[in-house]
């Protein structure tokens, strides 16, 4: 398979420009693509979503604290936290580190 | 409207709604002495479909991380063939055996992954902007860890 399946220029170019700001939408011409289009961004997005709604439930007894989402976190060198679940590691004043991200998980 | 405006749409909005609500959680998410919005990350990453393996989210990571840097840290500018050998990276390889349709679906998966990411650091780094930037200088420092900047 081709490597760049999501990477091809025309997205990378449409991704630096929005990450870099300034860019105008281009005019609609194609209506039916884009509510095709549209349909399935929505689908994906909505699920990621929706797991995150947060239901109202009957309290019968005192609920045990969840267990931390970070618990399995660990340091692989003093003054720094990596966190599994993320795939990514911190310094100790809670700042990103791209470098021990890298090391421990992109490798 | 065509393929190309919609996604750059379509990013442009996932990660304005991703920053926005990054700083609407940073205030009860964040632990007193750790600029992680800890909670807000939770919220994106506890319950994410294996769309990517753990090493394809943790380049990811690094792409929203440096995309994020450009807008905070002086400095800074994104290389556009670097980002696009990056990206490349990151998502390669692609899932076998997907349709057209799912396909699609797949990558915009991962854009919205991408663009919350970004959003996510955008948060972080505003809200601590020295210690943000000190870690893109250590980045840019370490030459064994690609980075995609100019």
């Amino acid at each position: 398979m081709a490597r760049a399946v999501v990477g091809v220029t025309a997205i990378v170019g449409l991704l630096c420009m929005a990450l870099s700001s300034t860019s105008t939408p281009a005019v609609a011409k194609n209506n039916a693509g884009a509510v095709v289009g549209g349909l399935l961004a929505g689908a994906v997005i909505g699920a990621a979503v929706a797991s995150a709604v947060k239901h109202p439930k009957k309290i019968y007894v005192k609920e045990p604290p969840p267990p931390s989402k970070w618990s399995n976190a660990y340091s692989p060198k003093a003054g720094i936290t990596c966190y599994p679940v993320q795939q990514a590691c911190y310094k100790a004043n809670g700042a990103y580190n791209a470098n021990w991200t890298w090391k421990v998980y992109a490798k | 409207m065509n393929s190309r405006s919609r996604l750059h749409r379509a990013l442009v909005a996932t990660a304005a709604v991703a920053a926005v609500s990054g700083f609407i959680g940073a205030a009860s998410a964040q632990e007193a002495d750790d600029d992680r919005l800890d909670n807000a990350w939770a919220d994106v990453v506890v319950d994410q479909e294996p769309i990517l393996t753990e090493a394809q989210f943790a380049k990811l990571n690094n792409l929203a991380f440096q995309a994020a840097a450009t807008k905070i840290c002086d400095g800074y500018d994104l290389d556009q063939n670097k980002f696009a050998e990056g990206l490349s990276d990151a998502t390669y390889p692609a899932p076998d055996g997907l349709s057209e349709d799912e396909m699609k679906q797949w990558e915009t998966a991962v854009y919205f992954r991408l663009g919350t990411t970004y959003g996510l650091f955008l948060a972080e780094g505003n809200a601590k902007p020295d210690d943000f930037c000190t870690s893109a200088d250590d980045l840019k420092a370490d030459s064994s860890v690609p980075n995609v900047w100019k």
